[in-house]
């Protein structure tokens, strides 16, 4: 039987996660067209690149990753149109290539509002390597910055900004920064410690213009009759999906954009699977690594044939360091689950803020919000994703600790098939049979399971799991002894 | 005050006992202050008083809680900005002067108050009618007895009460009527209470369209419809003819127009059916009440605002008046018609001539009392007809006539008839004037140039009770920040309008001396109130002056408890004058429209608009929101359940307050307490609701029947804040303040979704250095949110919004009377449990704060039966007993339910 080719378009970090995974795991002839200059890196750990991680160190590919798996790879390549009825793909420059099945893992570009002036030199976004040397060219000329969108990854580029000695400013249309993973309170006290890092944080500011400044390089006027003067801008205004090949080939597309997949990562065109930011499961765009590897291995096991594993969406809990404020969201933050209670504990003395959203019945961990200090995310993520039963008063968990009855949370509760790694799907059985297996630090955990080699979150839950794990270890030897 | 402290004073280690008397109402009790260093350490009924013989009621025994210098006005300003006296003088003297200059006398008034003592009282009357020459000098008294005064006018030819309260100990049948004695003058409902067990032979028959308090003293109700008590009484009136019950010696000599007025009334309400009938009243009742009247020799008919507020007050006082004098009883030990007055010193006020209506020294504008009173006070003007009364003359503001006014110690933007009338007034006024003791007022907040005033025990002076008795108010303490006495207020203005030779006083001894002597001056008996034998006494005796009752002269040196017995009345002829009164419906009445008809009144432990009753946080537990009374027929009618918010609507305002519902109502009737000013509750300004009908020849208000609809109003939310400090109130649909042990609360409901709770409350605590700490609970379904804030582990403010009312109030004050939280305590306030559901009900006992479900449970688990053994086992009603007739009515109520279900 002839060897099937299948082509992966997009080189990012979800689209390299499908390709490693292909490279092991199938029999197909791989075909891989990146538009970037070098093959995929660490988007997430983007902003290192200006504490001085080098493109290289930042890459998520091996020298010879490509030629040792036979992996043909083409970078710089913008491919110009899908023609679905001869199975081709043809490029800006002028390449055929022609699949069997083919994998969109296209990504997304950054949404830039439709500011009059936000065309001007000194205007950049923040997605790509290049345009961090932009950003860093500008910085040169530059003593005040702003960045437009006081999200996620808005607050990196802030902090990029700050980082390069710019009189740094985030500018936000919606009332709080990070609306999307925050409740208003937590919102509140993120500003509260941004701001006391000399970062202006200005919320509920719609820019009207950006025009000549009388200070600065520029002027932005916002629509309260109030303006900020900087000499360059940062548009990091939330992210839409890249879209554009699948809509000229004629598949589906979601009503504000995304290509629709199903629970195998199939678009309408059983032939092609789409991945990651550019993928809409179920009305929604994940931008997230995590849910972007998941649905990685959900394409690839259905190419294999197999259909017992399916995305429907997924958990977007996330734990961050944002210009040095520790942050963290589980599940339900926003506590929309209905007739869900939250209880929330705000420390301004210590600004530490912390929310929980439990089920009516008060019995399950829904969701959380963490601001200040976010080591209870260890302890609360596999409570909400395992959907256990909480064993003390709900009440006692957002309380200082000097107040709680117990530490509240044994290690040990946790069964072997509790999720830690969600973005390598490692639960702790896995953790645990490594640990068995000779893993004496998180290094080698890392390096035998994957845990906590992506976003890092659930990095000191292993560290938990491999003390406890120890000290057991021990206890049974001195008992066989 | 060093002379004070030789006579009236005695040292008893560091403090001093000194007898004063109480600043409530117009029973006028003494009291007995201890002082240590500034402060008031003791104050007790002063037991040689004869009006109280050593009782107090719940608000006379707390009145050292509201002696303080918070929320006090310590400073003059000028617009706002803090000003010199000096300034602050002159600019009221220039901003009247310049008016009068510009518009004439009567561009100008006065709105004063009986709160004022009577040399305060003088000085103001004297100024403005003798040296502006305008009579537009009014008092709020005006609210509340003018139509007794005209009344007694219209009868006797004087204001003259003739009885005193000893004879309420010797009458064999008191009457009631209009007046719930036991919330309103306490200190008289006990007496009469101590009385009737002395005496089992004491009928007390109580006339009001609802059944107050009072009837636990009461062998008989009678729950006339409103507005019907001339009926009541003419139908009285034709039985005692009838009956032949008349005092036919007294009639002859003592009474003009019997003939007259017999042939008018004969034609009406000719039978106790016609009466019984009109009044809407069952017959048996008053065929009792007639008997009991007709054939005890001894009675007292006491009667108060029921009486007075109405478009026929004056009417109705007369129509009491006629069995009175009709029957000789009036003058006598046990007999006579005793108006019961609801201010400390209106009937000082009545004295001076602090009415518009009158001149001075109970003397008229008759020509012979104009020279008399010019003469006397050798001024350059005298005002020659009377001026406007309380609601005219706000009128005449609002129209712009009056241009110039100074408003003392009184909130008529809170207490007049269609307030919102009054609040434009003002707004529109050029220049106003307010002397207040407190900083922060309704009235207040239109002031152009507002005075702090000396308040109760800062200042000497006298005031006059229902008796006619005249005591002394004696100061106990200095005066917070630059607060000085009305009367030295006045008399500065008055030299900086160039009036020194009049009120060139040194002290209130030498302002009562001339109130005396112009008592006596050419009075040659001519007049009722005579009290030059007081005119020489010397400041030692002044100071030391034991309470006695006017007249006080040559013929009556030691006072005098009872006149008119043997006639001697203050008419041409000396006979008292008969009225032939006519039962009139009030003047708005019901309609489609506006069906129901909304009464008004106090609350047992408040007082006018609670600037003084608010302060004492035992004051504020037996109602802790404004309410409206409902009957449960009317309830049904309108799907109102105990608790819900009701809209009231006039055609003149609206309010919303909280529905109680109660048979003690009658159906066609609401009934809304009179006392939460727009500072304590944010829709509760009754004023603005009540019709502006007045009496034709008191001219007061009608505040005791405005046609009004109303509907059920509920709120997306309700909520209480509790607070440790006083915050502005939320601007939420629905608002009330209430003062507690450890700050406030606030009772808060709206419709529309507040999210910003969180924010708001942090604003106002932003003074706490070192920020907040803040646990939150909220759920979704039902809506609820408990926000507590704290600082370092004490609690400072919590707040729980929810769509139900319960809340435990006394585990939450538990919480905030501890310095710091421990661990549990917090995880309390997050936790699910039902604790803060307990809810120990309304206060009853204020005194010990036990709460009605407190006492219920108690009547019920260990079958109580009597008010001393709800007391011995809850502590409910045994120190002040103000609360034992509403525990006598819960052990009513209690038994009536077990009997109930011993019959099912």
């Amino acid at each position: 039987m002839k060897q099937q080719k299948l082509l992966v378009i997009g080189n990012g970090m979800v689209g390299h996660k499908a390709v490693e995974l292909l490279a092991t795991q199938s029999q197909y002839q791989l075909q891989v067209l990146g538009r970037e200059p070098r093959p995929a890196y660490d988007r997430v750990h983007l902003s290192s690149f200006f504490s001085g991680l080098g493109a290289s160190e930042l890459s998520l590919v091996d020298d010879d990753f490509y030629r040792s798996h036979g992996i043909e790879v083409s970078m710089s390549c913008n491919v110009r149109q899908i023609d679905r009825e001869s199975k081709t793909v043809l490029t800006e420059e002028g390449h055929e290539y022609a699949y069997d099945k083919l994998i969109l893992a296209t990504g997304s570009v950054p949404f830039v509002p439709p500011v009059p002036g936000r065309d001007q030199p000194h205007c950049h976004v923040y997605r790509t390597i290049e345009d961090l040397l932009a950003i860093q060219d500008s910085a040169l000329q530059s003593r005040v910055g702003v960045v437009i969108g006081g999200g996620l990854l808005g607050l990196e580029a802030a902090k990029a900004l700050h980082d390069l000695g710019l009189t740094a400013h985030v500018v936000e249309f919606a009332p709080q920064l990070m609306a999307v993973q925050l409740d208003a309170e937590g919102g509140a006290l993120l500003r509260e410690k941004i701001e006391a890092l000399d970062v202006g944080v200005h919320t509920g500011k719609n820019t009207l213009e950006i025009i000549a400044g009388t200070q600065q390089r520029y002027r932005m006027n916002f629509a309260d009759d109030t303006y900020l003067e900087t000499d360059m801008i940062v548009f990091s205004a939330g992210i839409r999906p890249q879209d554009d090949l699948a809509r000229q080939a004629g598949l589906t597309i979601g009503e504000r954009g995304g290509i629709v997949i199903n629970e195998f990562c199939q678009t309408s065109d059983p032939d092609i699977y789409a991945i990651g930011e550019c993928a809409l499961r179920n009305g929604r765009i994940f931008g997230l690594v995590a849910p972007g590897y998941e649905m990685a291995r959900v394409a690839v096991a259905h190419l294999n044939g197999r259909t017992d594993s399916c995305f429907n969406g997924a958990d977007m809990s996330t734990r961050l360091k944002l210009l040095g404020v520790d942050v963290a969201a589980i599940g339900d933050a926003h506590g929309r689950t209905p007739d869900c209670c939250c209880l929330s504990w705000l420390d301004q003395e210590n600004q530490n803020y912390q929310k929980v959203v439990l089920s009516p019945d008060r019995k399950r961990l829904l969701g959380a919000v963490l601001v200040g200090d976010t080591k209870d995310y260890d302890q609360w993520l596999p409570l909400m994703m395992n959907q256990m039963e909480l064993s003390d008063p709900p009440e006692y968990m957002i309380l200082p600790e000097a107040f709680r009855q117990s530490s509240a949370f044994d290690i040990n509760s946790l069964s072997d098939d509790t999720w830690v790694c969600r973005c390598n799907r490692v639960n702790k059985g896995d953790i645990r049979d490594a640990i068995q297996n000779g893993c004496t630090d998180l290094g080698s955990i890392t390096h035998a399971t994957g845990a906590a080699s992506t976003c890092g979150s659930c990095a000191s839950l292993v560290r938990q799991i491999l003390q406890s794990e120890t000290v057991a270890m021990e206890a049974s030897l001195i008992q066989t002894d | 005050m060093s002379s004070s402290s030789s006579f009236s004073s005695v040292s008893v280690m560091s403090s001093r006992i000194i007898d004063t008397t109480c600043a409530y109402c117009g029973v006028g009790c003494g009291m007995t202050a201890e002082v240590e260093n500034q402060s008031i350490i003791a104050l007790t009924g002063d037991t040689h008083h004869p009006a109280n013989h050593g009782r107090l009621c719940v608000k006379g025994s707390t009145l050292a809680d509201t002696v303080r210098t918070e929320g006090r006005l310590t400073q003059p300003s000028v617009s706002g900005q803090p000003v010199s006296w000096n300034e602050a003088i002159s600019t009221v003297a220039k901003g009247f002067s310049d008016t009068i200059a510009r518009y004439g006398a009567d561009a100008v008034a006065f709105y004063v108050s009986g709160q004022l003592l009577t040399e305060d009282y003088y000085v103001a009357n004297k100024l403005m009618k003798g040296y502006i020459g305008s009579a537009n000098i009014d008092t709020n008294s005006r609210l509340c007895m003018s139509s007794s005064v005209a009344g007694h006018k219209r009868a006797f030819g004087s204001d003259t009460v003739p009885n005193s309260y000893e004879d309420l100990e010797q009458a064999r049948l008191i009457v009631l009527t209009g007046s719930n004695t036991a919330w309103c003058h306490p200190v008289l409902f006990q007496r009469i209470k101590h009385a009737r067990q002395k005496n089992p032979e004491l009928k007390v028959v109580v006339i009001d369209p609802r059944e107050t308090d009072t009837l636990a003293i009461a062998d008989l109700h009678i729950n006339l419809k409103a507005g019907t008590d001339v009926a009541l009484f003419n139908g009285l009136f034709n039985y005692l003819v009838q009956q032949d019950r008349l005092d036919h010696q007294y009639l002859h000599d003592h009474v003009n127009g019997f003939e007259q007025t017999q042939t008018q009334l004969a034609g009406q309400q000719r039978s106790i059916a016609d009466v019984a009938q009109q009044c809407d009243v069952d017959e048996n009742r008053i065929q009792q009440f007639y008997d009991w009247f007709t054939n005890t020799e001894q009675v007292v008919t006491c009667y108060s605002q029921g009486v007075n507020q109405s478009s026929r007050g004056t009417d109705k006082v007369n129509s009491i008046l006629n069995c009175h004098l009709i029957t000789g009883r009036i003058g006598k030990p046990g007999c006579g018609p005793l108006s019961l007055t609801g201010q400390p010193n209106a009937m000082g006020g009545r004295e001076v001539g602090g009415l518009a209506n009158t001149l001075a020294a109970h003397m008229d504008f008759k020509e012979e009392d104009i020279a008399t009173v010019q003469q006397f006070w050798n001024s350059p003007t005298i005002a020659r007809q009377p001026g406007l009364k309380a609601v005219d003359l706000f009128s005449a503001v609002d129209s712009g006539r009056i241009k110039a006014i100074w408003i003392m110690a009184t909130n008529p933007v809170v207490s007049l008839p269609n307030a919102s009338i009054v609040s434009r007034a003002l707004q529109r006024c050029e220049f106003v004037v307010v002397s207040d003791i407190v900083a922060q007022g309704d009235t207040s907040a239109f002031a152009d140039v507002l005075l702090p005033a000396a308040g109760w025990g800062e200042k000497d002076g006298t005031v006059t009770n229902s008796e006619r008795r005249i005591s002394r108010q004696r100061r106990l303490l200095p005066s917070p920040g630059e607060a000085r006495p009305d009367w030295r207020i006045i008399c500065d203005v008055a030299i900086a309008m160039g009036f020194q030779q009049g009120f060139e006083f040194n002290s209130p001894a030498d302002i009562f001396r001339e109130h005396a002597r112009l008592s006596g001056y050419q009075n040659h008996g001519q007049r009722d109130f005579d009290i030059s034998a007081l005119a020489e006494i010397s400041d030692g005796e002044y100071d030391t002056l034991m309470p006695v009752q006017w007249p006080v002269n040559q013929q009556y040196p030691d006072g005098c408890k009872r006149l008119f017995k043997a006639g001697g009345f203050f008419t041409p002829n000396r006979k008292a004058q008969l009225i032939a009164t006519t039962c009139h419906p009030p003047q708005y009445a019901t309609d489609q429209e506006y069906p129901l008809q909304l009464n008004s009144g106090r609350s047992r432990d408040h007082w006018h608009t609670m600037t003084r009753t608010e302060l004492a946080v035992t004051l504020n537990r037996h109602r802790s929101e404004p309410w409206v009374e409902i009957h449960p027929d009317t309830a049904v009618q309108y799907g109102i359940e105990a608790g819900h918010w009701i809209r009231i609507d006039s055609q003149w305002g609206n309010i919303r307050v909280r529905a109680t519902i109660s048979k003690r109502i009658r159906p066609e009737q609401i009934f809304v307490p009179i006392h939460w000013s727009r500072q304590l509750a944010n829709s509760a300004w009754l004023g603005a609701v009540v019709n502006p009908a007045v009496d034709p020849f008191s001219g007061q208000p009608e505040s005791k029947h405005t046609p009004v609809r109303i509907c059920s109003w509920q709120p997306a939310w309700q909520a209480k804040l509790l607070t440790r400090k006083a915050l502005p109130l939320p601007a939420v649909d629905y608002c009330v303040r209430e003062r507690t042990s450890f700050g406030f609360i606030y009772h808060l409901a709206g419709d529309e979704t507040i999210d910003h709770w969180q924010s708001w409350l942090f604003q106002q605590f932003s003074d706490i250095p070192g920020g907040l700490q803040v646990v939150t609970q909220r759920n979704a379904e039902p809506m609820t949110l408990r926000l507590s804030l704290l600082h370092q582990q004490q609690l400072f403010a919590a707040l729980l919004v929810q769509q139900h009312d319960p809340f435990n109030r006394q585990w939450l004050t538990e919480l905030f009377n501890r310095s710091t939280l421990d661990g549990e305590q917090m995880a309390m306030l997050l936790s699910d449990d039902e604790q803060l559901a307990n809810d120990p009900g309304e206060t009853v006992c204020s005194c010990h704060a036990v709460g009605k479900n407190t006492i219920i449970n108690a009547i019920q688990s260990q079958r109580l039966s009597s008010e001393k053994e709800v007391g011995h086992c809850t502590r409910a009603g045994t120190n002040c007993g103000s609360c034992l007739p509403e525990i006598r009515a819960l052990l009513q109520a209690q038994q009536g339910l077990m009997m109930e279900l011993e019959n099912t």
